[in-house]
């Protein structure tokens, strides 16, 4: 079965590098500018995974794991968090709102396939 | 069985192999050509062992066999010649390992204190500084962690992992971490159900269990902690390294080249390829597979002859389709029995060093030569075998061969040889044990057997038909053996062991030359070639590697002599006959005119004659055992079912010869006989 991925990024050039890699790697892509339009997506489509950026202007990334993770319906979904700065901080703050798990950015292509397969598994 | 039990078992059977693997390699280290891979053998064999000790916490195992090994490694790293009093030390560690396991085995505390000249004499061999303390930190990388092409050799971890309740609602899924870590290598699991409440307390959303992991890798620590990389902060967890553990599979020959470049993906590789090249399957699964294909074969054999019987002239295709079937039934049981072949040279590895602990004990000197250790037999007649052939072995250095200055004096040289090989002919293997030594003490060996009654004092026996003697059963029951100088010690037992496995024993000696003993036993003890006879109004199946020839009604010129049996003229010798209606009792009068003659090889007492009715057929049949009860009845070593559903017994020509007795004559049975057998078994 075909898995579907929504990325939520304010950069294209990110969008469409993760879009790339994973439709390369077999899954479908769904992609989202912030958070708010990642949350519309959502209402209309079925997803596997969210990979979304923190840094984004509209709705943020911690703010969107935040509302993802109150909606029932998305308890076994992953999430992971793309972004250039991963501190334990950080690391704490998406642990206690419900992240899945981290990708540093830039990213390597090979290195999100294993960290994708390997939350999906 | 449960968890860590069921790798125990696992680790105990590996250990058995490898301390065969030891005791190999022990012997080789005399040979100072090969006395190199032979300490790298012992080396990986006791290396192997410490490494799955540690992994079940065995200290006391592990603590000795990393002495052990450590002395290896010194050996190893010195040049010079190891003497006698080397390994003799070498062995008595062997020894103690052996008891360790048995001890870890079965739960027991060794007392190692009574082994301290062992320890002692490692210690001494290390110079006294590679032996560790007890406290030594068994963690510590040992010299040789590297693998000889240079990839990395495994380590075991412990790992311990509990994610907090919370977990799930992250979307992190446990087993997603356990299916990661098991990609890095070899893991087994034992679940910690210990916080999991019961079914009206449980929130289905909240994660309750934790495990404990143990990983066989030879991927670095950094690498088995990065499965944690997400949930870190979330649980509780714990990895620790055990031991260095093997890394290379048993029978595996190291590749020397030193500074190879064989990166660690190959390495890995190479390790899981070692693992899948063989499985560890219980025996009873085996035999049931057995069993059940051996069922299949009487089903294909009675369909086919049922059909052929009933319907097939009009139907050449299903004919064609049944006689395919026949040929995949036989491949199949062909493969199946095949699981249970094991080289002889598993049997064969302990044999060298027995005799040097005999020749230690005795002053002799022999030389062992061992050939054929590839030929493949039952796993069952191995482990049957295995402790008549010490004997045998120790009876030909032991009286055999003779003391060096008394084969000077005899013109032979001082060093005796016992070779012992093995070869495959057809559906059985022959087994032979030959020494140059003495050979056997004829006169001792008559004077017993008149006095034991076994033969009358008038006799006039061959050569060989003395030295057979030994094997006679009661022969060795008597209290005193030393009057014989020869063999003799238990060799009627060892022939019956043999024949048990449906094997035969023969010997040949010859005074101051030698003495040949020739075990030959089926490969496999569930199924048979066999011809199925008539023998008045029942069937009866002979082994056809048995038969040498069959004669036609015309051309049997039977002759009776007085006072012994029949006998017919065949290739210009006389050989007894068998009246098997007289013998099994069908009738008093023995059958009709046109009875054939089937002319059997029996190993020891030559040609037999066997007169039957009709020869019904060739056919495979699966052996069935008699019950104990019946077990005795001479002449038949077990029973089939035949294609048409009818239970026949199988007939044994050697079996047949000895109740003929030397002078060849048939005696009367006591008690039932076949026919009554053969409804019983029905």
């Amino acid at each position: 079965m075909t898995l579907q991925v929504l990325t939520v990024d304010d950069s294209p050039t990110v969008r469409e590098m993760i879009g790339d890699t994973l439709s390369a790697a077999g899954y479908n892509v769904l992609k989202a500018e912030d958070g708010e339009q990642g949350l519309r997506v959502l209402g209309s489509n079925p997803v596997d995974l969210i990979i979304t950026d923190i840094n984004m202007m509209v709705m943020g990334g911690f703010d969107f794991i935040r509302e993802v993770r109150s909606d029932d319906s998305y308890d076994g979904t992953p999430i992971l968090v793309m972004t250039t700065e991963i501190s334990e901080d950080f690391k704490q703050l998406g642990r206690e709102l419900g992240a899945t798990g981290w990708i540093a950015k830039p990213f390597d292509p090979d290195k999100l396939i294993k960290v994708i397969q390997q939350v999906t598994h | 069985m449960t968890g860590l039990e069921k790798y125990k078992q696992t680790f105990f059977d590996e250990c058995e192999d490898r301390l065969a693997d030891l005791d190999a390699a022990l012997a080789a280290l005399e040979d100072d050509t090969a006395r190199n891979d032979a300490l790298y053998e012992a080396f990986r064999a006791v290396h192997s062992i410490k490494g799955g000790g540690a992994a079940f916490g065995f200290e006391a195992l592990v603590q000795f066999s990393h002495s052990f090994e450590s002395a290896l490694d010194v050996l190893a790293s010195k040049k010079d010649k190891l003497d006698r009093q080397k390994v003799g030390v070498m062995i008595r560690a062997a020894d103690l390992l052996r008891v360790l396991i048995d001890a870890a085995r079965c739960d027991r505390h060794v007392d190692v204190s009574d082994w301290h000249d062992v320890a002692g004499a490692l210690e001494s061999l290390c110079g006294g500084s590679a032996a560790p303390s007890p406290e030594e930190d068994l963690g510590a990388p040992a010299a040789v962690a590297e693998l000889p092409d240079g990839g990395r050799a495994p380590c075991v971890y412990r790992i311990y992992f509990k994610p907090y309740a919370g977990i799930f609602r992250r979307a992190i899924d446990p087993l997603a971490i356990i299916g990661e870590l098991k990609e890095l290598g070899d893991l087994s699991i034992e679940a910690d159900m210990a916080d999991l409440p019961g079914l009206a307390d449980l929130d289905p959303k909240a994660s309750h269990l934790g495990w404990t992991l143990t990983l066989c890798t030879v991927h670095g620590q950094d690498d088995v902690a990065a499965a944690f990389e997400f949930v870190e902060g979330d649980c509780e967890m714990s990895i620790e390294r055990v031991e260095t553990a093997p890394a290379v599979a048993p029978g595996g020959v190291p590749d020397g080249a030193p500074g190879g470049t064989a990166d660690r993906g190959d390495a890995v590789a190479g390790f899981l390829t070692s693992r899948m090249a063989s499985i560890r399957v219980s025996l009873d699964r085996v035999d049931h597979l057995v069993n059940m294909v051996g069922e299949i074969v009487i089903a294909q054999a009675m369909l086919t002859q049922k059909f052929k019987e009933t319907a097939g002239g009009s139907f050449p295709e299903l004919v064609d389709g049944l006689e395919q079937f026949a040929g995949h039934t036989r491949n199949l049981q062909d493969a199946v029995m095949a699981i249970r072949a094991q080289p002889v040279g598993t049997m064969f590895a302990r044999m060298p060093r027995l005799v040097r602990e005999l020749c230690e004990v005795t002053g002799k000197n022999v030389e062992l030569l061992v050939a054929g250790e590839a030929t493949e037999i039952d796993k069952t007649v191995i482990e049957e075998l295995a402790d008549p052939l010490v004997h045998m072995i120790r009876n030909a250095v032991d009286h055999g061969i003779e003391p060096p200055d008394e084969r000077k004096l005899a013109g032979k040289p001082a060093a005796g040889t016992i070779k012992l090989g093995a070869e495959q002919s057809g559906s059985r293997i022959t087994i032979s044990i030959s020494d140059d030594g003495r050979g056997i003490d004829r006169d001792a060996v008559l004077r017993k057997a008149i006095g034991l009654g076994l033969i009358s004092p008038a006799s006039e026996l061959s050569g060989t038909a003395i030295d057979n003697l030994i094997l006679t059963p009661g022969f060795s029951t008597a209290a005193s053996v030393s009057d014989v100088s020869g063999r003799g010690v238990g060799m009627d037992i060892v022939h019956t062991n043999v024949k048990r496995l449906g094997g035969r024993m023969n010997i040949r000696s010859e005074p101051g030359v030698g003495t040949d003993i020739q075990l030959t036993l089926p490969l496999t003890l569930a199924v048979l070639d066999g011809m199925v006879v008539r023998i008045g109004t029942d069937s009866y199946v002979l082994p056809i590697l048995s038969i040498v020839e069959t004669l036609s009604p015309r051309a049997v010129r039977i002759n009776s002599i007085a006072g012994s049996s029949d006998v017919l003229k065949f290739r210009g010798e006389y050989i007894a006959v068998v009246d098997m209606h007289k013998l099994f009792g069908q009738c008093a009068s023995g059958g009709g005119e046109d009875r054939l003659a089937i002319v059997t090889e029996t190993e020891g007492a030559g040609l037999l004659a066997l007169m039957v009715d009709q020869i019904i057929g060739q056919q495979q049949v699966v052996i069935k055992r008699l019950d104990h009860k019946l077990a005795d009845v001479p002449g038949i070593s077990g029973a089939t079912i035949l294609g048409d559903g009818n239970v026949a017994l199988i007939l044994d020509p050697a079996a047949i010869s000895d109740v003929l007795g030397p002078s060849g004559t048939a005696p009367d049975f006591d008690g039932p006989g076949p026919g009554y057998i053969q409804e019983m078994v029905a």
